[in-house]
């Protein structure tokens, strides 16, 4: 053993580990890539950065179960058990052998990057305020959480309900384990808002949860929302909630009832918190300009099964179409063969519904008169496999047709949904508009609108393979991250906040890629369902300081703050927002 | 059936629904003003609950006929669907 080589803590862990075992490196697996599986055979291995001369030839230490993981190189990562530092000692192209530290694998890149002070300088933790997350439940054993889960209405689960909604049953104490996070996500988002926890600390790791398991209606959602206020307002508390969730089916506004009842229900220590949503990089959103007496297209492609990114035959598929109250559109569907469906346009007489059975494709195609909120005109058009062949819409470039009856504006806005889950069916012509991808209920007006930053795209799974996402870029707005304004002109998403990749709480009864997953309590996730409850935990924080905040103040507090890294101009930008929170003066 | 009260989505669903008694529907009711008590005992009559004093969206799980009903009601000022949101 060349000891001369080996940094002093990786000598220091090893001797422990051959005086005493895996007990011995418990005081140093904290401070070093050391992976220790206590129920698996496997002996404690070691992440190390190995300095060599650049050219070395290192392929050979695979035999004795080495990895280096780069050919050449001067700076190398590698891979081993404890045990043979000894023989990568002994080579002699090897001058130093260090361990890697965790602050790659932290949740605390998130925070520095936003300048959130570490706990032992901040007096602010989020005691007494409460964060409810309405979301996928949460993983009640789970020991970031404990002792701070007050309630769960799980939704799911038979039962009496609550006051707001007689479905679901109301858990707490020792009952909480009844309910369970079989997904995981909500306790991921869960643990970046305040997860207690030495590796990966939540924002606010003293707040408390009430937690809602829903199916994710949005009239369920609603009722979530009013529960967890009245919850509460029972307990004189300050309360914060976390919606990382997204659709597309309403007019993008913010004039949806869950958008409506959001704004409603929040005030003086009730905020809601909800994610821009990720389809920055899907063509889901068309914009077209109709004339009067003219005919336009929109061009749209659904794909064939074997070209779906998840192979899977789309069935149904669904335009939501929404044009100014003061005019009048006729609309039609052609498929890809021609076959075209008469032109409709507003019924308000009767039901406002026809279906066309095209040999392509089952239409169905609603045309109410103006809406009862915001005035405007809704196009709903359903499109199912047809009759002759029901395993799938006929795949290849459809269109909307758009004819001007009677226009004073005569701007069209039409997003895409279907039944994947990967957003299949997209828009494919220069009427493909890359904005106004907020929906419901991020475009809610009261609430806080977040936006994903990428602070890291490297992590470590618990096999100790380094697994890269190559697809997003470092210190950047998150490709994924959806775009603003929404439709009426209104400024969203409001601020950006980390979001990818981040290493949050993992959900026992959640079944998991093993890429994402990190060690026995926590995986990597990405989205702007990330970014989000980093938000709320900072509100979190910022209701503590002061309880009757009200989510125009606790916007302006975000705001002033915020930037664009390297951008010079300040102010709204539709990606962004506002721009990178920043967290100093917290 | 007042369908200028009905949205676009509300209405596709309506026309399909096989049994107009069952309650299937999930539906968000928006009011004209806040309810009075003989507009909230009707609502409370429908299984639908009131959270706050100044309430005026409702929610509910409805049959096409109680949809049909509300939807008559001068102070009912519309009605629209729950849609499925998706985790960002």
């Amino acid at each position: 053993m060349k000891y001369d080589k080996i940094a002093p803590g990786l000598t220091n862990a090893l001797e422990d580990y051959k005086r005493e075992g895996v007990r011995g490196l418990l005081s140093h697996e904290r401070r070093m890539g050391l992976i220790v599986t206590e129920d698996t055979p496997k002996p404690p291995r070691v992440i190390v950065l190995i300095d060599c001369d650049e050219t070395a030839q290192l392929d050979h230490l695979a035999a004795h179960g080495i990895r280096v993981n780069q050919p050449k190189g001067q700076i190398r990562t590698g891979f081993l058990p404890l045990e043979k530092l000894d023989i990568l000692s002994e080579e002699a192209a090897i001058r130093r052998i260090i361990p890697s530290h965790p602050l790659m694998l932290r949740m605390d890149v998130g925070r520095s990057k936003v300048h959130l002070p570490p706990p032992s300088q901040s007096p602010w933790t989020g005691k007494n305020v409460i964060i409810g997350i309405i979301d996928t439940g949460i993983d009640p054993k789970h020991p970031a959480f404990e002792g701070r889960i007050l309630r769960i209405w799980d939704q799911i689960i038979s039962g009496p309900g609550v006051a707001e909604g007689d479905y679901g049953i109301e858990l707490t104490g020792p009952l909480l384990e009844v309910s369970r996070d079989t997904n995981g996500h909500g306790t991921h988002v869960a643990g970046i808002a305040s997860g207690n926890d030495e590796k990966y600390l939540g924002i606010a790791p003293e707040a408390e949860f009430v937690i809602v398991k829903s199916d994710l209606q949005t009239g369920h959602i609603i009722d979530g929302l009013y529960y967890i206020f009245r919850v509460a307002e029972e307990l004189g508390r300050p309360a914060v909630i976390n919606l990382s969730l997204g659709g597309h089916a309403d007019p993008h506004d913010g004039s949806d009832p869950l958008s409506i009842a959001i704004d409603t229900l929040s005030g003086k220590g009730r905020i809601v918190c909800c994610a821009a949503g990720n389809e920055g990089n899907d063509n889901i959103h068309a914009q077209a300009t109709v004339s009067e007496g003219e005919t336009c297209t929109v061009r749209f492609h659904v794909p064939s099964s074997m070209h779906s990114p998840l192979h899977e035959p789309i069935r149904t598929m669904v335009l939501n179409g929404w044009y100014s109250g003061t005019d009048q559109v006729e609309v039609a569907i052609q498929s890809p063969q021609g076959f075209t469906t008469p032109f409709q346009g507003p019924i308000t007489n009767g039901l406002p519904r026809r279906e066309y059975d095209l040999p392509e494709g089952f239409i169905r195609i609603v045309t109410p008169g103006p809406d009862l909120e915001n005035g405007d005109h809704n196009i709903w058009i359903e499109i199912y496999s047809p009759s002759n062949a029901p395993e799938s819409i006929t795949s290849g470039n459809w269109h909307l047709l758009l004819r001007g009856l009677s226009i004073q504006n005569g701007r069209v806005d039409i997003w895409t949904l279907d039944d994947s889950y990967s957003d299949d069916v997209i828009f494919t012509d220069s009427n493909m508009q890359d904005s106004m991808k907020i929906g419901s209920p991020g475009a809610a007006h009261r609430a806080i609108t977040v936006a994903s930053y990428t602070t890291k795209v490297q992590w470590t799974d618990s096999s100790g393979e380094i697994r890269r996402a190559f697809a997003e870029n470092l210190d950047q707005i998150s490709s994924f991250s959806s775009e603003g304004p929404l439709r009426n002109g209104v400024e969203k998403p409001d601020v950006a906040a980390p979001g990818a990749y981040i290493i949050s709480a993992l959900s026992k009864d959640s079944s998991i890629n093993p890429a994402f997953k990190v060690d026995d309590h926590h995986r990597v996730m990405a989205g702007t369902s990330m970014a989000t409850p980093f938000i709320s935990g900072v509100i979190a924080l910022l209701l503590e300081k002061d309880s009757t905040m009200d989510p125009e103040e606790v916007k302006a507090w975000l705001k002033k703050d915020s930037s664009i890294p390297g951008y010079r101009s300040e102010g709204f930008h539709p990606k962004w927002g506002y721009g990178l929170i920043d967290l100093n003066n917290l | 059936m007042d369908y200028s009260k009905i949205d676009a989505v509300l209405a596709a669903k309506l026309a399909d629904v096989q049994d107009q008694d069952q309650k299937c529907l999930i539906v968000l009711i928006k009011t004209v003003q806040v309810p009075n008590a003989t507009e909230t005992a009707f609502l409370e009559s429908l299984g639908i609950k009131k959270n706050v004093q100044n309430q005026q969206l409702f929610t509910a799980t409805l049959s096409a006929n109680n949809i049909a009903d509300l939807s008559e009601k001068p102070w009912v000022k519309y009605i629209k669907p729950s849609h499925e949101l998706y985790l960002t």
